[in-house]
């Protein structure tokens, strides 16, 4: 008798685990089945559910109809101009911040704790404004300083509880050793690197995925950035050319798809330090 | 040798300084001057098609949007997309890191899956469902049809849009409250559980009077969080699915401040809606925390 109900228990669990990874996975291997489906395949009725001829021919035509290296490479560029800026300049911050007390020093750190609230969209129409007048529309730094916004306040609020965490005896040690104190901060960007690591890996995830700031910042494929250019497909004349938009989807997904693991791991670790 | 405590030395506070002053400069051209001039420019008239000066108008423009009746549908929508899906992730979020917190084969595994959807890019999963939700080739209305006989226009009906967006963006979301979840379960003492047995509670009284109370905190961030995303950060997944329409039918605060500000070109009303839409999100965020307070 208990043993049935453990049984019962136990074919209930793994039939909802079933059903969670299924709803999971199903949207993404339709993407996926649709990029390598003969484009006329693809408007087949009734869909094909089942994979059954295999073709190239998306991912082939995907860079005919778009400029999708360049994209792919503005993409590049402007998340490790995000992170290159974010990770130094608010690593920096972050450490000067958990180390040292100054006059103000109060106020920044709790203008980045509300900072990460504050909905982006109060500034798109002011950053649209100000890289006009400076001449940043349709660059990649007009992208990445946008990115700013919330690549540096998430890093120096990550950054800051990681060194928080590091004892301050390494330093002193360092100092009393003769260091200068700019040395001594390397020595705990040293202990640091697993958080940097960290860092680097959420920023690079919302820095690769941005839309809304691409939008209104890139105009010609000199800085659209994949996403932006993807979404520009659906506004194609006669059919939307699903084949194209999956094909591009898949590859710009693939980086994430390699690093989800790391990904998954540090996203909750960051949240329960961060708070 | 008390060197980190000297704050009161000018020399050390200097250092300080430095390192923190190239991360405030750059804050200060893109966060803090565009956040103030946004205040600025939801207080004036600024119009550039067709072009009139900017001039000074105090508090019209506010007055003026919530006497507007495509505003009001906007508010209402952004509201009750809040209200509908962020329990919605929530329950399922709950869920999942319930069943993840027993005894599973190839947990990592499956986490990894399971957390995908909040990975990657939003804009590439709204394409994904706009696909399936497609009226002519999608595989959704071809199921439905198949099935049940019925052919609910996903994106096109303005009673059903809605719920076109909702259901992709829970797709979107759920894991972040799983993965939240279930950090927060994790960190539980057994003991507490153990504890609870000996005293002969049930699985249900276990879980309402330890589960529930340990999770306390990490239940009230998580959804501070997600209903402040809810409000103001919906943007990408409903400017590619829907575009706010049929009609305005899923236009949200956002968009519709991105719509008013950049595609419209009245800059003062589109910088005041994103100042409602904060202001709104600040509210809600203080009624979370007042509630959780008084319990």
């Amino acid at each position: 008798m208990i043993r049935t109900k453990k049984f019962i228990n136990e074919t209930l669990l793994y039939l909802a685990v079933g059903v969670a990874l299924f709803s999971v996975l199903f949207p993404l291997y339709w993407m996926f089945s649709t990029s390598i489906k003969p484009p006329l395949k693809i408007f087949s009725i009734p869909p094909r559910l089942l994979i059954e001829e295999f073709t190239l021919e998306n991912y082939q035509r995907l860079f005919e109809v778009m400029p999708f290296l360049q994209n792919f490479l503005n993409s590049a560029i402007i998340t490790s101009g995000a992170l290159a800026l974010g990770l130094s300049l608010g690593s920096m911050a972050a450490y000067g911040l958990s180390r040292y007390q100054f006059s103000g020093s109060r106020y920044f750190l709790s203008f980045i704790v509300i900072s990460r609230m504050i909905t982006y969209v109060a500034f798109v129409i002011p950053i649209f404004l100000l890289e006009t007048n400076l001449n940043l529309i349709d660059t990649h730094l007009g992208v990445i300083l946008a990115h700013s916004i919330f690549v540096l306040p998430f890093i120096i609020w990550l950054m800051k509880s990681f060194f928080d965490e590091i004892p301050k005896a390494y330093e002193e040690a360092a100092l009393v050793d003769g260091c200068s104190r700019f040395r001594a901060m390397f020595v705990a960007m040293r202990l640091a690197l697993p958080g940097l690591g960290t860092a680097a890996i959420l920023t690079f995830l919302d820095s690769w995925n941005e839309f809304m700031f691409a939008l209104v910042i890139t105009r010609t494929s000199a800085s659209q950035t994949v996403p932006y250019a993807l979404v520009l497909q659906l506004t194609r004349p006669y059919q939307v050319p699903w084949g194209v938009i999956t094909a591009g989807s898949f590859l710009f997904t693939l980086p994430i798809f390699a690093l989800g693991y790391f990904i998954q791991k540090y996203v909750a670790k960051s949240f329960v330090l961060g708070r | 040798m008390r060197i980190f405590y000297g704050w009161h030395l000018k020399k050390e506070a200097m250092f300080g300084i430095l390192l923190v002053m190239p991360a405030f400069i750059i804050l200060a051209i893109v966060y803090l001057f565009p956040l103030v001039y946004d205040i600025d420019l939801s207080l004036s008239r600024w119009n550039l098609a067709p072009p009139s000066p900017k001039e000074f108008i105090g508090l019209k423009n506010y007055v003026d949007q919530f006497s507007d009746e495509t505003f009001q549908k906007v508010l209402y929508n952004s509201l009750f997309f809040t209200g509908v899906s962020v329990p919605c992730e929530f329950f399922l979020g709950l869920a999942l890191a319930l069943l993840l917190n027993k005894n599973i084969r190839g947990k990592s595994v499956i986490i990894t899956i399971l957390a995908l959807p909040m990975m990657i890019a939003p804009v590439i999963a709204a394409l994904t469902w706009r696909w399936i939700y497609d009226s002519n080739f999608g595989i959704l209305d071809f199921f439905l049809n198949q099935f049940f006989g019925i052919r609910p226009l996903w994106l096109s009906d303005p009673n059903i849009a809605m719920y076109s967006v909702i259901i992709a963006d829970v797709w979107i979301t759920a894991p972040f409250m799983m993965l939240i979840l279930y950090a927060g379960l994790q960190m539980i003492p057994t003991e507490r559980y153990e504890a609870a047995k000996v005293d002969g509670a049930s699985s249900w009284q276990m879980f309402r009077y330890v589960t529930l109370p340990s999770l306390k905190g990490v239940l009230i961030v998580a959804l501070m969080v997600r209903t402040n995303d809810a409000l103001t950060k919906l943007f990408d997944v409903v400017y590619v699915i829907t575009e706010g329409g049929p009609a305005y039918a899923t236009e949200v605060l956002p968009t519709y401040a991105y719509k008013v500000g950049l595609k419209f070109f009245r800059l003062g009303a589109g910088a005041a809606i994103s100042i409602i839409t904060l202001l709104i999100a600040a509210m809600m965020i203080v009624a979370i925390l007042r509630a959780s307070r008084g319990r």
